[in-house]
């Protein structure tokens, strides 16, 4: 830089500067892992849940899941956004959040996969809870036996995923295994019976009259899953 | 009650681009390093043909020969900075680099303001307002503060001790890449945990917690450390070793000695922290060193606040030393008194290494860290109150005080100083630290001292340096005072509605606040805008004033002592007229 | 001694007056407070008569524990304010679930970090009806602001 524009250049160069750092650092991401930033799916499923501070179970009532299950285990194709349903049992506050455990082939997601029973109690722990997402929070119940409140979650990565409580982590938690491939993966559901779903906030889904209920299987089998497609 | 430890391991983004995006900036920052290196070394060949040229001048030395002959006293600021070795291209390199992360971190500064106009955030997400709160802190200290005053003592003193020789051109060339290195993937990392790093919470690899890429953010803090620590060993074997034969340490100027001292605190209090750093780093993978359950949390917190109470004296006291050269310059004068000035800045520097356990008085470490902090923390307002007097009595005993812009600039840093002093005495009370740590009382008492001195006498530095830096221009001095009057309002009233807040319990680092709190927010967001233009005021007095022709020589108010026998003859060796710094309007 | 040197050194002697006397103030205090300063958990220096209240603090809620009652912070309303009799002495165990949190009131002159593996024991009493508010001081992410709310300092009846 010769001559006069020595002021310049610096000036300039500050500017720039400026302008490269400010657009860098506002553009850095501010959302937690796995909080979705968009609901694109391959494949739906809906749950419906119960919640009572001994665990998650199926709702009694008009609805009449219930086949003693508590804290099910559910399997899912990666791509698939699930509409939850959660029919309050007892009068306490509840929510119900996700943590990603690791994929299949991390230490904890592989374990985990071949041996479900050692989830850890008390997943807010485990699970960090700055890390989670909280897909029904207290603030959607209203601590009225019956009630029922709704949210979603798109499945985009496959792995291991807990959900809990976070007011009774330590009774109310459970496994949510998400495979990513469909030849040899372990998706094992089996339609429990004909009822129709709850509708608020499913639109166009009216056609799905299913229910996936799964048990926590002693080994893994192979495929006998349907996927079904989204409209 | 029982704690489970907590082990972290990295999430997938959601956006499963943006870690793999900070890497590959981070590879193409150090190729392109490296590729500067590179075309650094093919320049370099000019180094034959400089020594061909000092062998027929008759130097032994061809460093002596680039002093007195190339650039000696009279180096102009360009490009070729960059590219050539000697003491004063590394200073100018030093002292641009640091003004260019003032303006960026300073640009931050002004954005976290902006943005608690609301006390909910609403302007930008709490995320990005932790980011820059990291961001500015860390920079501002590492990358302006430390570059500055490294820059001004590449360029100075090179003058002030009529160096024998300049042969360190190579390693103070690494120093500063590896610096500018670390310094730059700082801000790659986007971390947001704050300048002081503490685990468990600089663990958490979310942007809810630390940043996605805060592993990159340590591997950058030892970077800049790498580098301040080889920078300080180089200058101190220069002062030591390469000073003339006949100017003994009891002669060597002020600004030196702070120069000596501020090293001698960077090597003796930033092992512990680049040790730290790395056990910082391993936990990372394998947590064993600062972990819940076998109560070593607060260890890290103690091994950086050894280093953290240095870094601040660090910060200010070749300001210290350059705020006595500036009232001689402006005063025709003598310090009032050079050996209390010594032992001022020099037993700033054994008490610093006392006090600093003051940042952890509430942490729960004992009843008896806290009687021996505060204790101490009272004893080190002496070596400051002698320095404080010391300028206060040269003043005092001048003859007459020349006020132009350099001059305004020191007055109100000492004037500054003074405000946030006090305030530091009030924190080094228990029952009061109880209620303002970790408020914007700290900030408040902080800023005065940041802004008020290592800004403006880095402002009033760079002015007086001006005609050499551009080659003889003047700039505008009306400019220059706006720029003064802005910067002294503007701090001023920032600086203290932050403590009148933090009096009341305003905390700091927090991008919401309780509404009852708005005043004081407010006024410091006026105040801080108002240092922003202030800032603008003096890039656009820069660039215009350098745009006109030169209208005077290239001699600076600094440089006009006694100089090496085989200066350049076209030097004015009288005092105070050869100060231009007063041309222009 | 020169006269340079004298005004020096009066001026010094000057400092270090009003400082002495600030540091035996300190030392004074902190001797007599100690049980208001934060220090690691020693169940045997609590005061007598004090209620235990535990602290933790988390990412980004704090908890109080009073029994086997829980309070949580309420933010900027007052409604949902922990609850303390006036004239009655507290002492706060604070600890964490996972970073570093800092419990202050400003009002009460009350600090304690809550260090997660780690707790510290501090006592206070409230001596005036009214809100209070209290903050968490020492960063802990994203909403480190959030972590505030109010304490309601009530006429109890007995102790």
């Amino acid at each position: 830089m010769e001559g006069n524009k020595g002021g310049v250049t610096l000036a300039l160069v500050i500017i720039v500067v400026i302008a490269l750092g400010m657009t860098y650092i506002l553009s850095a991401p501010t959302v937690e892992g796995i909080t979705p930033t968009n609901f694109s799916h391959k494949y739906v499923a809906s749950v419906h849940l119960g919640a009572n501070a001994n665990g998650w179970d199926f709702p009694t009532g008009p609805y009449n899941f219930d086949n003693g299950t508590v804290n099910p285990t559910f399997y899912y194709k990666v791509g698939t956004l699930v509409y939850y349903n959660v029919t309050e049992e007892d009068d306490l506050p509840h929510t119900l959040t996700i943590g990603y455990d690791g994929s299949a082939t991390s230490t904890i997601g592989s374990s985990l996969i071949s041996n479900p029973g050692l989830i850890k109690k008390n997943p807010t722990a485990y699970e960090f809870t700055s890390k989670s997402y909280t897909v029904i929070s207290t603030s959607q119940l209203t601590q009225v036996p019956g009630h029922t409140a709704f949210g979603k979650y798109p499945f985009q990565t496959a792995g291991v995923y807990t959900y809990w409580c976070t007011v009774h982590p330590t009774t109310m938690y459970g496994l949510i295994f998400v495979n990513a491939t469909s030849a040899g993966t372990s998706i094992q559901f089996h339609q429990l019976n004909n009822s129709p779903v709850l509708q608020n906030g499913l639109g166009s889904l009216n056609s799905f009259n299913f229910k996936y209920q799964c048990t926590i299987p002693l080994t893994i089998n192979t495929i006998t899953g349907e996927n079904f497609e989204s409209q | 009650m029982s704690l489970t430890p907590v082990s972290y391991q990295a999430l997938p983004g959601v956006v499963p681009g943006s870690t793999h995006y900070v890497l590959e900036v981070m590879i193409i920052l150090t190729i392109l390093g490296v590729l500067t290196f590179y075309i650094y070394y093919l320049i370099s060949s000019r180094k034959e043909a400089v020594e061909d040229a000092a062998k027929d001048e008759g130097y032994a030395e061809p460093s002596e020969y680039v002093r007195d002959k190339m650039y000696g006293r009279k180096r102009k600021a360009d490009f070729s900075i960059f590219m050539y070795d000697d003491a004063k291209s590394i200073g100018l390199r030093y002292l641009f680099t640091g003004i260019a992360f003032l303006f960026l971190a300073g640009s931050f500064g002004v954005m976290m303001r902006v943005s608690l106009v609301d006390p909910n955030p609403v302007v930008i997400s709490p995320v990005l307002y932790d980011i820059f709160l990291t961001q500015h802190a860390t920079l501002m200290i590492y990358m302006f503060a430390i570059g500055v005053s490294f820059g001004f003592a590449y360029y100075l003193l090179p003058s002030y001790l009529r160096l024998k020789k300049d042969n360190m051109g190579t390693l103070s060339s690494v120093a500063y890449w590896i610096w500018l290195l670390g310094g730059a993937l700082f801000v790659v990392s986007r971390s947001s945990m704050r300048w002081y790093m503490y685990p468990p919470l600089s663990l958490q690899l979310t942007p809810y917690g630390a940043g996605m890429a805060n592993w990159l953010a340590i591997i950058a803090m030892e970077l800049i450390f790498i580098g301040i620590t080889m920078t300080s060993i180089i200058v101190l074997k220069i002062i030591f070793l390469d000073r003339a034969d006949d100017m003994p340490l009891s002669k060597m100027p002020i600004f030196a000695w702070s120069i000596v001292f501020t090293l001698i605190m960077i090597v003796s209090s930033d092992p512990p922290l680049m040790v730290g750093l790395g056990m910082l780093f391993y936990d990372f993978f394998n947590p064993i060193f600062f972990t819940a359950s076998s109560n070593t949390v607060l260890n890290f917190a103690i091994l950086f606040w050894f280093w953290g109470h240095p870094i601040v004296y660090i910060a200010v006291l070749p300001f210290f030393g350059l705020i006595y050269e500036i009232i001689q310059k402006f005063t025709g004068g003598k310090v009032y008194s050079y050996s209390s000035a010594i032992i001022g800045m020099g037993t700033l520097l054994i008490f610093s290494e006392l006090v600093w356990g003051h940042h952890l008085l509430n942490s729960g470490l004992g009843v008896d860290w806290v009687l021996f902090f505060t204790t101490t923390s009272f004893v080190v307002v002496i070596p400051s109150a002698i320095s404080v007097f010391n300028w206060i009595a040269t003043l005092w005993t001048a003859g007459k005080i020349r006020l132009s812009t350099p001059m305004l600039f020191v007055i109100n840093s000492i004037f500054d100083f003074i405000l946030g002093g006090i305030e530091g005495v009030m924190l080094a009370n228990d029952s009061f630290n109880e209620i303002a740590h970790g408020t914007y009382f700290v900030t408040g008492h902080f800023h005065f001292i940041f802004v008020g001195m290592t800004l403006g006498v880095t402002m009033a530095v760079f002015y007086m340096l001006y005609p050499t830096i551009s080659g003889g221009r003047v700039y505008n001095e009306r400019l220059a005072k706006w720029h003064f009057y802005i910067t002294a309002f503007g701090s001023f009233l920032m600086s203290f509605s932050w403590s009148v807040g933090g009096f009341l319990g305003m905390p700091r680092a927090v991008a919401g606040y309780f509404p009852f709190f708005q005043p004081y927010q407010d006024s410091a967001i006026i105040g801080g805008v108002i240092i922003g233009i202030g800032q603008l005021v003096f890039l656009y007095n820069i660039a215009t004033s350098w745009l006109k022709k030169p209208v005077t020589d290239t001699n600076n108010a600094f440089e006009t002592v006694e100089d090496t026998p085989a200066a350049v003859s076209s030097v004015e060796a009288a005092a105070t007229d050869s100060q231009v710094v007063n041309g222009g309007d | 001694m020169s006269p340079k040197g004298k005004t020096e050194v009066m001026w010094l002697l000057g400092v270090a007056a009003i400082l002495i006397v600030s540091a035996v103030v300190n030392i004074g205090f902190i001797d007599t407070h100690t049980s208001n300063i934060s220090q690691p958990t020693d169940l045997q220096t609590v005061p007598a008569n004090s209620t235990i209240i535990n602290v933790t603090g988390s990412q980004w809620v704090w908890e109080f524990q009073i029994g086997n009652q829980s309070y949580f912070n309420s933010g900027n309303s007052h409604s949902g304010a922990l609850p303390l009799i006036v004239n009655h002495t507290y002492t706060f165990e604070v600890t964490s679930k996972d970073v570093i949190h800092d419990l202050s009131i400003p009002e009460f002159g009350v600090q304690s970090y809550a260090v997660p593996g780690h707790e510290n024991q501090v006592s206070f009493k409230p001596t005036k009806l009214g809100y209070y508010y209290f903050e968490c001081v020492e960063y802990c992410g994203f909403e480190h602001y959030e972590m505030r709310g109010y304490i309601d300092v009530i006429s109890g009846g007995s102790s």
